[in-house]
């Protein structure tokens, strides 16, 4: 999961508007849910966008 | 490093850099101490070190401020949390980084008279072994 950082405080050396993996704040020991509940981060809730794989090799 | 005046000194609690907020932070650690004195021609006690035991004592600045202290520290009431400190902001060979788990303890989300700051002062104890590290 990817959050953002919304506090007005540095977080995991991330400033306001930068993006932090899950891998990221756990490795840093982090309490995700008290950042949440803190405003520090949001959780990017955005449906990731899926490209159609090419096949290599493929004649048009 | 020479004898170093505190003035840039970095704390983050559960990730978050809140050095601009703490006017002061202190690590206590000691061991306790184990007596092993038997029956001896020399007459004096002997001790080996025991346990352990860390803390740390940090005096805050309050702000009730979106992402500030109080909104930090208050969902960590009751938990083991994670902090750095460093006595300057940028870990280096001659500045090193401690790194441990402390359990918030004790929070005064209020305190201070008539034209005072408001402040919170907190010793949280420190659960597990304290990590040094240099850059």
């Amino acid at each position: 999961m990817i959050f953002t950082v919304t506090s007005e405080a540095e977080v995991c050396g991330k400033v306001k508007g930068d993006s932090l993996t899950e891998k990221e704040l756990l490795e840093a020991g982090a309490n995700i849910d008290a950042l949440i509940a803190g405003n520090h981060i949001k959780a990017n809730t955005g449906t990731p966008i899926i490209k159609p794989a090419t096949q290599e090799g493929a004649i048009n | 490093m020479a004898r170093i005046v505190l003035t840039d000194s970095k704390v983050t609690i559960n990730s978050v850099n809140l050095s601009d907020h703490i006017a002061s932070v202190t690590i206590n650690t000691s061991t306790d101490v184990v007596e092993t004195t038997a029956f001896s021609s020399t007459g004096a006690r002997t001790r080996v070190a025991g346990l352990l035991d860390n803390s740390v004592t940090l005096e805050f600045h309050q702000d009730f401020a979106t992402s500030s202290v109080e909104q930090t520290i208050y969902p960590l009431l009751g938990t083991a949390t994670t902090i750095v400190c460093s006595p300057t902001s940028t870990v280096s060979a001659t500045a090193p980084s401690y790194s441990f788990s402390a359990l918030v303890s004790e929070w005064t989300p209020l305190n201070g008279g008539v034209g005072e700051l408001a402040t919170a002062s907190v010793t949280w104890n420190i659960t597990g072994a304290i990590t040094k590290a240099y850059s």
